[in-house]
């Protein structure tokens, strides 16, 4: 029985912490006209690409921990942690490239963008404002 | 560039290049420390202020007087609100201008840590492996300086000191690269020879599953050269094309070639990377072989990685076995894991051999290449910079061949080792860690 009622409670908590997780969404400057694909904002997370549709655009990752970011690797670029350290791992020692910069925070990120209209980022659906423009959105 | 003062000359360097902003950021820091202790006192008054108006206001009867205060209370708050979102943004700022110069300079770093040990007596491998357990040959550690000078061009430069070669730093990496444009770059200088798939990246543990990739496939003449090359990025559909080519000479202790170029050609969708690369070595000559001879070689690869099912298989070929001895010019590796949580349990089998052990050449069998291999292995990723193996590799069916050429080190005329190796094989035990940093 109580092994019953501790599985209840996992599950039942587990739902929660799903439930209060809200979606990720893909994010430009508000002025940027343009529609973008998973597989490109994946691309151009992995500096695969530099540009969509003739308009470079800059990645604007998050830093780990930040709560948006397992989300999105997972949903949208498709690779698990361990995937993304080896990918870059081969990336940076091959003086291929370099990850994208991270910002601190949801807050952070929308600042950037407002300022920048070259970047693309991604946000907390809860944190979006008037000033960037979603391209997509991820539950 | 095989200098030592090279490296530290770069390192001298180093404090002048990144950090010669630091010190107006840390003026500035200052100032916003000091604002912060102004802003404190300013806020604690204030406040004693709104509390003020607040006791006195029970007291108070008039209404207008009440509203007044409540007004003055209002007005306090918001300065006070005011003083906050400048500092904060003061903050975000620095935090900012802190960041932007980081991004100039970028300094990353590798290590493997490995001990290894041959299962035959005798016997001696590449980068010394033996009978006894060794920690030199597989330990490799790496830096690597990023320095961006302007926005499209950059300058990379990696050293890295082999264990298997007395721990001599070297500089595998040292070249100026230019973006022409979102989807060309071309780079000049010192670059690793991109033959394989992880040829690039073969000092880079945590990059791979391996303890080290297939040695059958990744024995090559050079791993450097001296020269240009060009890559255009673009993408076709939700496939991504990256085209190398590269052009320029290569010279080591024991080999040299008058020019090198070639093509490596990838693309990638999802999970799934195909790479297929062609190679051409003119008058390469090799130490100790009277011999001057253009070399093609040729490499077939694809890897299939879900984050659950790790699938690679690559082949190569080379017209260089049937011009030189000890050296095959077949060979091929498959290697399947599955990552459960952090473990990752992986099997590779390897063969490899020299085309002109079937034909007349001038080599004797002993000269002649043959073996296949059993790899059995398990990752265990302990954080997001350091993964854990070990590692069975199982080398056999030496056909009477001397197949540790492949494994590196001298080729050893002593008949009973031969007898020994044809008969038992030879198994490398490894156990170490990687790290990047």
């Amino acid at each position: 029985m109580k092994k019953f009622v501790a599985t209840i409670v996992t599950v039942l908590a587990a739902f929660t912490a799903l439930q209060s997780q809200a979606g990720v969404v893909v994010v430009v400057n508000s002025s940027v006209e343009l529609n973008v694909s998973k597989a490109d904002v994946a691309a151009l997370f992995l500096g695969k690409k530099k540009s969509v549709a003739g308009i470079s655009l800059v990645p604007i990752d998050q830093e780990e921990g930040a709560a948006p970011r397992d989300k999105f690797y997972q949903k949208v670029v498709n690779k698990t942690p361990a995937q993304l350290n080896a990918y870059w791992a081969r990336i940076i020692f091959t003086g291929k490239g370099q990850p994208p910069k991270a910002a601190f925070d949801d807050a952070e990120v929308i600042e950037m963008l407002e300022k920048d209209s070259g970047m693309i980022a991604y946000i907390d659906s809860a944190s979006v404002t008037g000033a960037v423009k979603v391209l997509l959105t991820v539950d | 560039m095989k200098t030592k003062l090279l490296p530290l000359a770069m390192l001298a360097a180093l404090p002048s290049l990144g950090f010669a902003e630091s010190g107006s950021i840390i003026e500035r820091l200052n100032r916003l420390e000091l604002q912060g202790k102004e802003d404190a006192l300013i806020i604690s008054e204030l406040n004693k202020k709104i509390d003020q108006l607040r006791s006195s206001k029970i007291r108070v009867v008039n209404v207008d007087s009440v509203n007044a205060d409540e007004l003055q209370v209002q007005e306090l708050k918001s300065r006070i609100d005011s003083m906050e979102v400048r500092n904060k943004r003061q903050v975000s700022a620095i935090k900012r201008k802190l960041n932007s110069n980081s991004d100039r300079l970028q300094i990353k770093g590798f290590a493997s840590v490995y001990g290894t040990k041959a299962s035959l007596e005798g016997v001696t491998l590449d980068a010394g492996v033996d009978n006894n357990w060794r920690f030199s040959p597989d330990t490799v550690a790496g830096l690597q300086f990023n320095y961006k000078l302007q926005d499209d061009i950059d300058a990379v430069f990696q050293i890295t000191a082999k264990g298997g070669n007395g721990f001599d730093m070297e500089a595998e990496w040292a070249f100026l690269r230019f973006r022409v444009n979102d989807n060309l770059s071309v780079r000049g200088g010192r670059m690793r020879l991109p033959w394989y798939m992880y040829s690039e990246s073969i000092e880079v543990g945590y990059a791979y599953p391996w303890v080290r990739p297939p040695v059958e496939v990744y024995i090559t003449s050079f791993t450097t050269y001296e020269g240009v090359d060009a890559t255009y990025q673009t993408s076709i559909g939700d496939w991504n094309t990256s085209t190398q080519m590269y052009y320029g000479t290569a010279n080591t202790d024991v080999a040299s070639s008058d020019a090198v170029t070639g093509l490596a050609f990838n693309v990638d969708k999802d999970d799934l990377t195909l790479r297929a690369s062609y190679h051409y070595l003119k008058s390469l000559s090799i130490n100790g072989f009277n011999i001057e001879d253009d070399v093609t070689y040729y490499s077939l690869s694809g890897r299939y990685d879900n984050g659950k099912v790790f699938a690679y298989a690559e082949a190569t070929n080379s017209d260089i076995g049937k011009k030189l001895p000890f050296i095959g010019n077949y060979a091929a590796n498959i290697t399947l894991g599955y990552q459960f949580e952090k473990f990752m349990p992986y099997v590779g089998l390897s063969k490899a051999y020299s085309g002109a052990k079937h034909e007349e050449t001038a080599f004797s069998p002993l000269q002649k290449i043959s073996l296949e291999s059993y790899t059995l292995g398990l990752r265990y990723n302990l954080s997001s910079q350091v993964s854990l193996k070990a590692e069975v590799a199982s080398y056999d069916n030496f056909d009477g061949t001397l197949g540790n050429s492949v494994l590196g080190g001298e080729p050893s005329l002593n008949s009973s080792l031969v007898q020994d190796l044809n008969d038992e094989g030879v198994d490398l035990f490894s156990i170490g860690f990687d790290a990047v940093f």
